[in-house]
């Protein structure tokens, strides 16, 4: 896409609301996102932070369950902290980048995940942990390649699908190359075994998709198919069936298909409405098995209680309200959809984890972004929070629109834009 | 596709998203504040435990602080057989140090369960050595045994403790059960799921159980059991129990059974039932003629006679059906006794002489009052009463069957009380086992002049009479002799079978020791003048010496 295409967009629909408005409309051919919605950029990263920090303080508390049998106390703490180290600097090394260079890498980085994704399967080097087989031995690196995949897939959707080939709404174009590479990469994954990764993919791949503009009626069929596909998946092992729908009655088998459920709801129960305290949780002493990982969320609620599982809401709520009010207010579309992909990225898979840590849905093992130990997965939600930010830094921004409904939302940030007095309210809302 | 739709289908996104966050809060909500106390009564049922504090039982000391029983930390080797990674190995290495065998210590370290003991209560030094082989699923922890670190003393007495919790299950275990035991404590803890604690919920120390003093002195308890043991060797006699009682006080000092074993034995199948049973408190037997004081005494008490009162007496006598005979041969078709002769030779005849003197409701009220017709509330379980027939069922020949001590039963404790009273000076005094834990009663009995007036003609029974044998050296001694024919079960006499019994008390002047021998079944000697006397003689003379009393003067 060219930048006069950007800018024909961008400044076209302002033009008349911005003249009857008066004056003080003032149209910025250099205006950024970061510029127009200063609070919803500030917004992502601080809420970010937040989370990456209170994940920290509770890998750190069950990390220290670990001492009481003779394990290292830092065994969990000491690489998440240096992951994170990491993770940050890459968040600030990419949030430099100019987006617009990442069409070409984009689709190496998927093509690259794709090989990845197929080594797992390559004994030798794929490792089994915990049930599945999503892990890649490199030498001293271990690395999930499915995690790096949903970034892949994002970003390689918002190149692919910004295209002025895809614009006609031929159903083709959405279907190749993006939409069949992204749903064999997704099938990858269920053969691993990995099938909450599996969802968040498909759920990103359809997301990008109805973003990207796809008629109503082929979503809706390439949706139906995916549920077809994904019913299929699970009632094809009763085995699987029991395990995923035992959370429709987590006290049925307390002590079997239900138990981590079980445990969890345990955990949460015990945290009540203030919680049991820092470090003061007995159900990560064993009980609640993944207490470090993919259940950190009951964890959480058992120590500081529904206050902290609230506040962890609020923050993801946030995220979610800062990211969409990037990228509405976005006027390239590969920037539009890297925001809305990076971002659905986080909220899908904040939900579908706690969604399954508290009985709400099928209990399928993702990671909680930000917040549950696993290095693979905090790298690529810091690097998915590091492109937002970089969208956010150079792509163009649209100032007031008529075309929403937002309009008031809008003016606030005009109005910040325009160097008026700052109230008390918050940027984004 | 433009901006605006772009942007209403982002607004779809948003919506979608806070619907489910909105649902995630709801939920969260609903577990951790409607839910959660259910949740949380489950949580702590599993991962809270209480843990029963042992609280030390207390000690049985004798009366001269002595320890007959104490509790003592023994190690107890389990295994968690699940746990347990080479069996084969653990077996061959814990064999010896266990001294069991090695296919034993196999079988239950492969046994299906989470828990079994390999060894109990053995001495720490072992558990030590175990703990030192560190074998994975096989620990080491901490119980108390009951320890009778004399051994085979007083085991009828002293009873046992067993059962899971460790309770008195017999004799002065049982009785004192609640003073011993103390109160358990209770600990409340969070463990994880491999049972490592993580905190203390709470703690209730547990209570001492509180040591008793016994009224017995284990010097004296030891001997009696010793002439016991001899008597019944020498006379091949079935039983043999006695008792030794400070009249004044009605402390007991040492009451015996046979046979003795290591009181550590108690539980073990090599014990019969009935040598376990405290005789002198929970067996009646008939008591023969050692009753005959009763009806001197209610004689006397009445004033029908003195001491020196004369009867004409024949061979025997008859009242209505039943005809009594003198048990004792080479007696004169016509004699004349006092009442001191009749008690002194033991005279049958004599005795329901006097029991006709005295009649049916004096001698019943004298029996009474002895207290043959109650227990002696002496603090030791099972005690019996005696068995008398109630006064509206006497027949007119009962008369002629309870002076002699027949068609009546008592416990050797209840007539060694009977005896004590007499030499307490008509005082009744509580016989009791453990010093400040009984408030004893006393009541009298008869008159201090009967009391003495019985204590004389005792005296002359033992200097001149049937209790020759029980004479001890330096003391003079009050007495009497009994010998019971022994009751059938089905009702009726054995004619060669017989409980020979000698009661008596020393210093005859100023009684500080009762002591009753009862010895069951005699094979070779049945008398009590020569079966129990010279028992009874034994006896005081080392308990009179153990309690330094000085011998009668110019004796």
């Amino acid at each position: 896409m060219s930048p006069a295409a950007v800018r024909t967009e961008r400044v076209g629909p302002e033009r008349s609301p911005a003249a009857s408005r008066g004056s003080r409309r003032r149209v910025s051919h250099s205006t950024t996102l970061k510029d127009a919605a200063p609070a919803s950029y500030h917004l992502v990263w601080i809420t970010t932070l937040l989370l990456l920090t209170a994940g920290i303080c509770m890998v750190l508390s069950v990390s220290m369950a670990e001492a009481l049998h003779g394990g290292d106390k830092f065994v969990y703490v000491r690489p998440q902290a240096i992951a994170a180290g990491i993770g940050l600097v890459a968040l600030v090394g990419l949030s430099r980048v100019d987006y617009s260079r990442l069409r070409a890498p984009s689709v190496m980085f998927l093509a690259v995940s794709a090989v990845l994704l197929l080594l797992v399967h390559v004994p030798g080097l794929g490792h089994s942990e915990g049930g599945s087989s999503s892990w890649l031995k490199l030498g001293p690196l271990t690395i999930q390649p499915s995690e790096v995949a949903k970034l892949a897939v994002v970003m390689a959707g918002a190149h692919l699908l910004s295209v002025r080939r895809v614009r006609t709404g031929d159903f083709g174009s959405y279907v190749w190359p993006f939409g069949m590479v992204a749903a064999a990469m997704c099938g990858l994954v269920v053969l691993e075994g990995d099938l909450g990764t599996a969802i968040i993919i498909a759920g990103l791949l359809l997301g990008i998709l109805w973003l990207a503009g796809m008629k109503r009626s082929h979503w809706l069929a390439v949706s139906g198919a995916s549920a077809a596909v994904a019913a299929a998946v699970v009632f094809s092992s009763s085995e699987r069936k029991a395990r995923i729908l035992s959370f429709l009655d987590p006290s049925a088998d307390p002590l079997g298909d239900s138990y981590q459920l079980w445990q969890s709801l345990v955990a949460l129960g015990r945290g009540g409405w203030f919680g049991v305290g820092p470090g003061e949780s007995i159900q990560k002493f064993q009980y609640l098995p993944e207490a470090h990982t993919d259940m950190i969320f009951s964890i959480l609620g058992e120590e500081f209680g529904l206050v902290g599982t609230g506040l962890v809401l609020v923050l993801f709520g946030l995220f979610a309200l800062a990211c969409w009010q990037l990228a509405r207010r976005c006027t390239d579309p590969m920037g539009k959809y890297l925001i809305a992909g990076c971002g659905m990225l986080v909220i899908l898979q904040a939900v579908v984890n706690i969604g399954g840590v508290i009985g709400a849905m099928p209990l399928t093992g993702v990671p909680l972004p930000f917040i549950s130990y696993g290095r693979s997965c905090l790298l690529v939600m810091l690097a998915a929070v590091g492109l937002i930010l970089a969208v956010a830094r150079r792509a163009p921004a649209r100032a007031a629109s008529s075309a929403t409904r937002c309009e008031n939302v809008a003016d606030i940030d005009r109005g910040r834009r325009d160097g008026r007095a700052r109230g008390p309210r918050p940027g984004a809302r | 596709m433009t901006v605006g739709r772009t942007n209403k289908r982002l607004a779809l996104f948003m919506g979608v998203a806070v619907v489910f966050l909105v649902a995630l809060f709801s939920r969260t909500f609903y577990i951790q504040v409607v839910a959660a106390p259910d949740l949380e009564k489950k949580g702590e049922g599993q991962s809270v435990s209480t843990i029963a504090l042992e609280a030390p039982r207390g000690a049985i000391y004798d009366r001269r602080g002595e320890s007959l029983a104490v509790s003592r930390t023994m190690a107890s080797v389990y295994a968690n057989p699940q746990q347990v990674e080479d069996p084969a190995a653990a077996a061959k290495q814990l064999a010896p140090i266990l001294g069991l065998s090695e296919e034993g210590l196999f079988a239950k370290l492969t046994s299906d369960s989470g828990f079994r003991y390999l060894a109990r209560k053995v001495e720490q030094s072992v558990g030590y050595a175990v703990k030192e082989l560190d074998i994975s699923g096989v620990g080491v922890c901490l119980e108390v045994k009951r320890v009778y670190p004399k051994g085979a003393l007083a085991p009828q007495l002293l009873g046992l403790v067993g059962g899971d919790e460790d309770k008195g299950l017999a004799g002065l275990e049982l009785e004192y059960e609640d003073v011993l035991a103390g109160r358990p404590g209770e600990l409340q803890v969070v463990n994880d799921l491999d049972g490592n604690r993580l905190e203390t919920v709470s703690v209730r120390e547990a209570e001492p159980g509180t040591s008793i003093t016994l009224t017995v002195d284990a010097d004296i308890q030891y001997e009696t059991e010793r002439v016991l043991t001899e008597v019944v060797e020498e006379f091949q006699a079935a039983k043999a129990c006695a008792v030794v009682l400070d009249p004044g006080t009605g402390e007991i000092l040492a009451m015996a059974n046979t046979p003795i074993f290591d009181a550590n034995d108690y539980a073990s199948d090599a014990i019969e039932e009935s040598d376990r049973r405290n005789m002198v408190v929970t067996d009646q037997y008939e008591p023969g003629s050692t009753f005959k004081m009763v009806v001197t005494a209610a004689a006397l008490e009445a004033g029908v006679v003195t001491p020196e009162t004369t009867f004409e007496l024949g061979r025997e006598i008859t009242v209505y059906d039943v005809t009594i005979h003198e048990a004792h041969e080479n007696i004169p078709e016509v004699r004349e006794l006092t009442v001191t002769e009749i008690l002194s030779q033991s005279s049958n005849v004599g005795a329901v002489r006097l029991g006709q003197e005295v009649g049916k409701t004096r001698l019943i009220e004298m029996i009474e009052k002895f207290g043959f017709t109650h227990e002696t509330g002496v603090d030791f379980p099972g005690e019996v009463d005696g068995q008398m027939r109630p006064p509206e069922q006497w027949y007119g020949t009962t008369i002629a069957n309870v002076p002699i001590g027949q068609g009546i039963a008592v416990t050797p404790l209840q007539l060694a009380a009977a005896y004590a009273a007499i030499a307490n000076d008509g005082l009744m005094v509580q016989p009791h086992l453990v010093q400040d834990r009984v408030d004893p009663w006393s009541r009298r009995v008869v008159s201090e002049v009967v009391a003495a007036e019985l204590r004389e003609m005792l005296t002359v029974t033992v200097a001149d009479g049937t209790g020759r044998l029980a004479q001890v050296e330096g003391y003079e001694v009050a007495g009497k002799t009994g010998t019971a024919q022994k009751v059938k079960d089905g009702g009726g006499y054995y004619d060669d079978r017989y409980v020979a019994s000698f009661v008596g008390m020393v210093p005859a002047d100023g009684p500080r020791l009762v002591i009753l021998v009862t010895v069951d079944d005699p094979a070779t000697e049945h008398l009590g003048s020569y079966v129990a006397a010279p028992a009874f003689a034994k006896i005081a003379d080392f308990a009179l010496k153990r309690l330094g009393i000085p011998p009668t003067a110019g004796r």
